[in-house]
C-alpha cells in the first residue's frame, strides 16, 4: 500500500496574501477520501484553515500565511485500525484501506496516535508547493486521532480542527505537549522545545522575563509521592493568565514544567499560552507582507442633503490593510457646521473586509462630499 | 513604521467594550483601527472611538472604544499604526 494506491490530483491555493517565496506556506494534504469523497475533503480543509484563524497568534499574523489545498485520492476510504494496541484493551476494526499516505492508527502501540509514511507526505508538498514551510494531512476517519512529526496528521473526528492546531503546534513550532501522560518524571535533562523546561531558578528559567518577580516559583507542584497518578487537573494556585512554572508536561507528570495552567498543548480547546504564541509568532512574523505605501485616494462622491445622513459602502479590501477613512465637502457651505462620519466595518472573509462610512451634514444646505482613503500600512 | 495588534477579545452583540493601553510616547502619531474576526453575514459588525489622555511625563493613554452592531458576538482585533 501506499503512492499506487491513489493519484496527486490537484493543488488550489486558499489562501493567498502575496508572493509564496515570501509567505509561510501551508499545505494541506488529503488522506484516505476517494475521489468521490475530495469535495468532503474541501469542507475538511476550510474548517481546519477557519480554525487555525481564529486561534490566536496566527490571527494577528494572518497575513503572513498562504494556504494550499492538494487533492490526494486513494483507492480506499479511511485508515488503518490494527485489532491490537498496547494502550487499548478493546479490539480495533482491523481495517486496512489502501490510501495513498498509508496512515494508521497506533503508532508505537498508542491507539490515537495516527500517522502514515512522512517522507512520501513532504514529497507530494514540495512537489505541489516548492516553497512550502509546513504540511497538515487529513486522514478521513472519524476516530479521535493525530500526531505531529515533521509533518502534522489528524482525522475527521468532530474535534479535528482543534486536534490538528495542536499538532501543527509540533511539526511546525517544535512545541513540546504540555501534559504527562506517558511517564512519571522526566529524566533526560533541559528540552530543546521552547515550552517546557526542567530549570526552576528564577533567573535563568527558559521564559524567566515573563515571569512576575511576585509569583512564586515552582507556582504549581504535584506534590511527593503523587507523580503516579493520572494527570488530572489540578486548580491553579493563581489567577489563570499567570506566567510561572507549572509541574508536568512533555508527556512526563513531574521533574518538568510549562510557563501557565493552561494551553493548548496541554487542553486541546484552550487558547495557546504566551509561551507558545510567542515561539508561533517567532515563526510567522518574519512572513508578513512588507509596505510599500500609502495609498492614497477618494473612493466615494456624492451629495448629502442638509441634515440628512448617507451611509456609503466599499467592499473587497484587503483584511491586511490599516485603512483610515476621512470624508470633506466638495461644494462650500455657507451656514455654520460641517459635515462629520462615523467609519464601521464588516469581516465578509477571512481575507477582505467591507467599510461603511456614515456622512451626516449638520448644515442647513445640501453639500456634496468626497470619501478619501488612506492606507497607511498593512498588518 | 511601526504596526501591530494591540489587543484582541470578544464583545457581546449589541454591547460595547473599552479597551485601553498606556505608555505611548506623546511624540509618535499613532493611528487605530478596529476589525473584526468574525466574519459577519450582513451588514456593518463594529464601530469605534478613540479616546486619549496625556497621564504624565510625555506618555499617552489611549481608550478605544468598540461597538458591537450586530446581533451576534463578534471577536475583534485592535490594530495600532505608529505613522512617525
Amino acid at each position: 500500500m501506499g503512492a499506487a494506491d491513489g493519484a496527486v490530483v490537484s493543488t488550489t491555493k486558499i489562501v493567498d496574501h502575496g508572493p509564496d517565496a515570501s509567505r509561510w506556506c501551508l499545505v494541506i494534504l488529503s488522506e484516505g477520501y476517494q475521489a468521490a469523497e475530495l469535495t468532503k475533503f474541501h469542507a475538511d480543509a476550510e474548517a481546519f484553515v477557519s480554525k487555525l484563524f481564529a486561534t490566536p497568534p496566527f490571527t494577528e499574523n494572518w497575513c503572513a500565511l498562504n494556504v494550499f489545498r492538494v487533492d490526494v485520492s486513494s483507492t480506499d476510504s479511511g485508515a488503518d485500525e490494527p485489532v491490537a494496541c498496547a494502550d487499548d484493551p478493546s479490539p480495533g476494526s482491523g481495517k486496512t484501506p489502501a490510501t495513498f499516505f498509508d496512515a494508521t492508527y497506533c503508532v508505537a502501540g498508542t491507539r490515537r496516535l495516527l500517522a502514515g509514511d512522512e517522507a512520501l507526505a513532504l514529497a507530494t508538498a514540495s512537489a505541489a508547493v516548492p516553497e512550502v514551510d509546513a504540511t497538515v494531512i487529513i486522514v478521513n476517519n472519524p476516530i479521535y486521532g493525530g500526531a505531529g512529526g515533521s509533518v502534522a496528521w489528524f482525522s475527521t473526528h468532530p474535534q479535528a480542527s482543534d486536534i490538528g492546531v495542536h499538532e501543527l503546534g509540533h511539526s511546525a513550532f517544535r512545541l513540546e505537549d504540555e501534559y504527562g501522560d506517558a511517564m512519571d518524571t522526566w529524566t533526560t535533562g533541559e528540552p530543546v522545545e521552547p515550552n517546557v523546561t526542567t530549570i526552576t531558578a528564577r533567573a535563568t528559567t527558559k521564559w524567566h522575563e515573563l515571569i512576575a518577580a511576585t509569583t512564586p516559583l515552582p507556582t504549581l507542584v504535584r506534590g511527593a509521592g503523587n507523580c503516579g497518578g493520572p494527570d488530572s487537573e489540578q486548580p491553579s494556585p493563581v489567577p489563570e493568565s499567570t506566567v510561572g512554572l507549572f509541574e508536568g508536561g512533555a508527556r512526563a507528570r513531574c521533574g518538568i514544567y510549562r510557563s501557565m495552567h493552561t494551553c493548548k498543548m496541554r487542553i486541546l480547546t484552550d487558547p495557546f499560552c504566551v509561551v507558545c504564541k510567542r515561539a508561533i509568532t517567532a515563526v510567522l512574523a518574519p512572513h508578513l507582507p512588507q509596505f510599500s505605501g500609502p495609498y492614497v485616494g477618494t473612493q466615494f462622491t456624492g451629495p448629502v442633503k442638509a441634515r440628512q445622513t448617507v451611509t456609503w459602502f466599499t467592499y473587497d479590501w484587503p483584511a491586511c490593510w490599516h485603512a483610515l477613512w476621512t470624508v470633506v465637502p466638495s461644494t462650500p457651505v455657507t451656514p455654520v457646521g460641517g459635515v462629520r462620519w462615523e467609519t464601521r466595518v464588516q469581516r465578509t472573509s477571512r481575507e477582505r473586509i467591507q467599510y461603511w462610512v456614515a456622512v451626516t451634514n449638520d448644515t442647513d444646505q445640501d453639500v456634496t462630499v468626497d470619501g478619501r482613503y488612506a492606507v497607511v500600512a498593512s498588518v | 513604521m511601526q504596526v501591530g495588534t494591540q489587543f484582541t477579545g470578544p464583545v457581546p452583540a449589541g454591547a460595547t467594550q473599552k479597551w485601553f493601553t498606556h505608555s505611548w510616547p506623546l511624540a509618535a502619531n499613532v493611528v487605530w483601527t478596529v476589525v473584526p474576526t468574525t466574519i459577519g453575514g450582513s451588514g456593518a459588525q463594529l464601530e469605534w472611538d478613540v479616546q486619549v489622555q496625556l497621564a504624565g511625563a510625555g506618555l499617552l493613554t489611549y481608550w478605544i472604544t468598540v461597538k458591537n452592531l450586530s446581533a451576534t458576538e463578534i471577536q475583534v482585533q485592535g490594530r495600532y499604526a505608529v505613522l512617525s
